[in-house]
C-alpha cells in the first residue's frame, strides 16, 4: 500500500466505499464490485453510450459505468463538494477519461442544462429528495430511459404527500452525513405513487426489475422506465 | 340459419361479432382492441393460453386466430356467457378455443393444466379477493398478461396484510359483466405489483398505466418469471 496514496485518501476521510488502486484497497468498508445494479442498468439500456447518474456519491457506481465498453460519457451530478472532492481524487488516480463530475442539487437543479442522455442512472437517491416527483417530471426530457434503485414506503406507513400522492417523511441525516439528502426530511413514496409520478411524467413504460419489500434498511425496488416514441 | 333470431334468442349481449360481413351481437367491437396486440407484443411466442374471464370469447377468438396459437382454454363463471361464446366458436368454426365454466375466485387452476401464458384482461377488479388467484397464476404458466381496473392510493383503505384498496359493489348475478359475488376489491397499484413479485413474478412490466380512465385508473402489466 502506498503511504502517499493513504495520506491522501486520510486527508479525504471519512470514505464509504473502497476503491481498489495498484491491487490495494483504500477508501471505506463497502466495495461497488460486482453491484448488480450496474450489470441491470446495462441490461436494461445495453447501448447507453452517455450516461447521465445523479448522486454518485464518492464515484463508486460512476467508474464502473465509465468502464463499460460502448459508454462514451458519464456526466455525474452531486451535491456536496466534500464527495465530489473524493470522486475526482479516484478519478485521477484511475485514469478515467470519460467521466465529469459537476455539483448541483438535484432538489432544484434544471437538469436540461447539462444536456441530452441516453438513459439516467439514479440509484439511491430518489428516497433522499423531499420532493422527489418534481426530479422525475424533468427526467424524460433530458433521456428516454431512467433506471432507478430507491427505497419506498410500505403502503400502511403512508399518508397523502402532494396530490393524491402518498409517501411517508423520513428523516435524513443531517448536513454533515455524506450520505444524506440535502435537506433535514426526505419523502419516501410508495411504491404505487412512484410508478405514477413515473407514468404521469411521461415514462410509457415502466418495468420493476426487482422489488424487495424486505429490505433490511426499507422496501427497495429497481425500475426500468422508458420514453417510447 | 336465421342469425339475427338465434343472437337474439341469446340476448343481452355486450360485444359486435362479424359474420360473413354483417355485425351481429353488442355494440362494442374487440377489433383492433391493443390489449390483444400488446399481449402478443409481450409474449409474442406463446402457443398456450389460459384466458380468465371470456365473457362471450370476443378476445379469444382474437387470439385463437393468430399464427402460432395452438391451443387456448377459456375461462368463464357465467353459463350465458358461456353459451354465447360457444355459440359463436360454432358459427365462426374456431378449433383451437376451449370453453369451460369455472368460478375464478376459488377454481383449482391446475386442473387446466400448464400454459404458455395466461390472459387476464377485465377480469381481476371483478373478484372480491383478487390476491387469491394471483396466488395461483405462477404454477400454471410463466407470463402473465393483466389488464384491470385499480384503486388511487388516496381512496383506498388497508385491507389485510398490508394490501390496500378499495371495495366496490358489483352489479349482481344478472349482470353478465359483473363479478359473481355482490362486491369485488379493486386494489392500489402498488398492492397489485407487490403481489405479484411476492407470488413469484420476478419481472413486472408496467406496459401502459391510465390513471384517468374515465371507470377508474386503469393499467397493463405483463409479469414474467423470471
Amino acid at each position: 500500500m502506498s503511504s502517499d496514496l493513504t495520506s491522501r485518501f486520510a486527508e479525504l476521510a471519512p470514505w464509504i466505499f473502497q476503491f481498489q488502486i495498484d491491487g490495494q484497497n483504500y477508501g471505506g468498508d463497502i466495495s461497488a464490485a460486482g453491484d448488480s445494479r450496474v450489470d441491470q442498468f446495462f441490461r436494461f439500456v445495453p447501448n447507453a453510450a452517455t450516461i447521465l447518474e445523479l448522486g454518485p456519491l464518492e464515484g463508486a457506481h460512476t467508474f464502473m459505468l465509465a468502464r463499460r465498453a460502448g459508454t462514451k460519457q458519464v456526466l455525474a451530478l452531486e451535491g456536496r463538494e466534500a464527495n465530489l472532492r473524493k470522486a475526482r481524487l479516484v478519478q485521477e488516480l484511475m485514469n478515467v477519461g470519460n467521466v465529469k463530475f459537476a455539483q448541483a442539487n438535484l432538489e432544484n437543479c434544471d437538469l436540461a442544462a447539462f444536456g441530452k442522455f441516453d438513459a439516467v442512472f439514479c440509484s439511491g437517491v430518489i428516497y433522499h429528495l423531499p420532493e422527489p416527483w418534481k426530479l422525475i417530471s424533468q427526467l424524460p426530457a433530458v433521456a428516454p430511459n431512467l433506471f432507478i434503485w430507491t427505497h419506498y414506503a410500505a403502503d400502511e406507513n403512508a399518508e397523502i404527500v402532494s396530490g393524491d400522492l402518498r409517501g411517508k417523511i423520513y428523516v435524513e441525516g443531517g448536513a454533515t452525513e455524506p450520505l444524506s439528502g440535502m435537506s433535514a426530511t426526505a419523502t419516501w413514496l410508495t411504491l404505487g405513487s412512484l410508478i405514477s409520478a413515473l407514468t404521469r411524467s411521461g415514462y410509457t413504460t415502466v418495468h420493476v426489475i426487482d422489488n424487495d419489500p424486505a429490505h433490511g434498511n426499507g422496501p427497495a425496488v429497481m425500475i426500468g422506465a422508458r420514453v417510447m416514441s | 340459419m336465421d342469425l339475427k333470431a338465434e343472437f337474439a334468442k341469446l340476448a343481452p349481449w355486450i360485444f359486435q361479432f362479424r359474420i360473413d360481413g354483417a355485425d351481429y351481437g353488442g355494440t362494442i367491437s374487440a377489433v383492433g382492441d391493443g390489449r390483444v396486440e400488446q399481449f402478443f407484443r409481450f409474449a409474442p411466442k406463446v402457443e398456450n393460453i389460459l384466458e380468465l374471464g371470456a365473457l362471450e370469447g370476443a378476445q379469444t377468438f382474437i387470439l385463437a386466430e393468430r399464427s402460432g396459437v395452438k391451443k387456448i382454454v377459456a375461462l368463464e363463471g357465467r353459463a350465458a356467457n358461456l353459451r354465447k361464446a360457444q355459440f359463436l366458436q360454432k358459427l365462426l368454426r374456431v378449433d383451437n378455443a376451449e370453453f369451460v365454466q369455472a368460478n375464478l375466485e376459488e377454481a383449482d387452476l391446475s386442473v387446466y393444466g400448464k400454459f404458455d401464458a395466461v390472459f387476464c384482461c377485465g377480469l381481476l377488479y371483478h373478484l372480491p379477493k383478487p390476491w387469491e388467484l394471483i396466488q395461483r397464476l405462477p404454477s400454471i404458466a410463466p407470463i402473465l398478461f393483466l389488464w384491470t381496473v385499480y384503486t388511487a392510493e388516496n381512496e383506498s383503505i388497508e385491507l389485510s396484510n398490508g394490501i390496500r384498496g378499495k371495495i366496490h359493489t358489483e352489479g349482481g348475478p344478472d349482470e353478465p359483466l359483473s363479478g359473481l359475488s355482490s362486491t369485488a376489491t379493486w386494489l392500489t397499484l402498488g398492492s397489485l405489483i407487490t403481489l405479484l413479485t411476492a407470488n413469484g413474478y420476478g419481472s413486472v412490466h408496467v406496459i401502459h398505466n391510465d390513471p384517468t380512465h374515465v371507470n377508474g385508473p386503469t393499467v397493463t402489466i405483463g409479469a414474467t418469471i423470471s
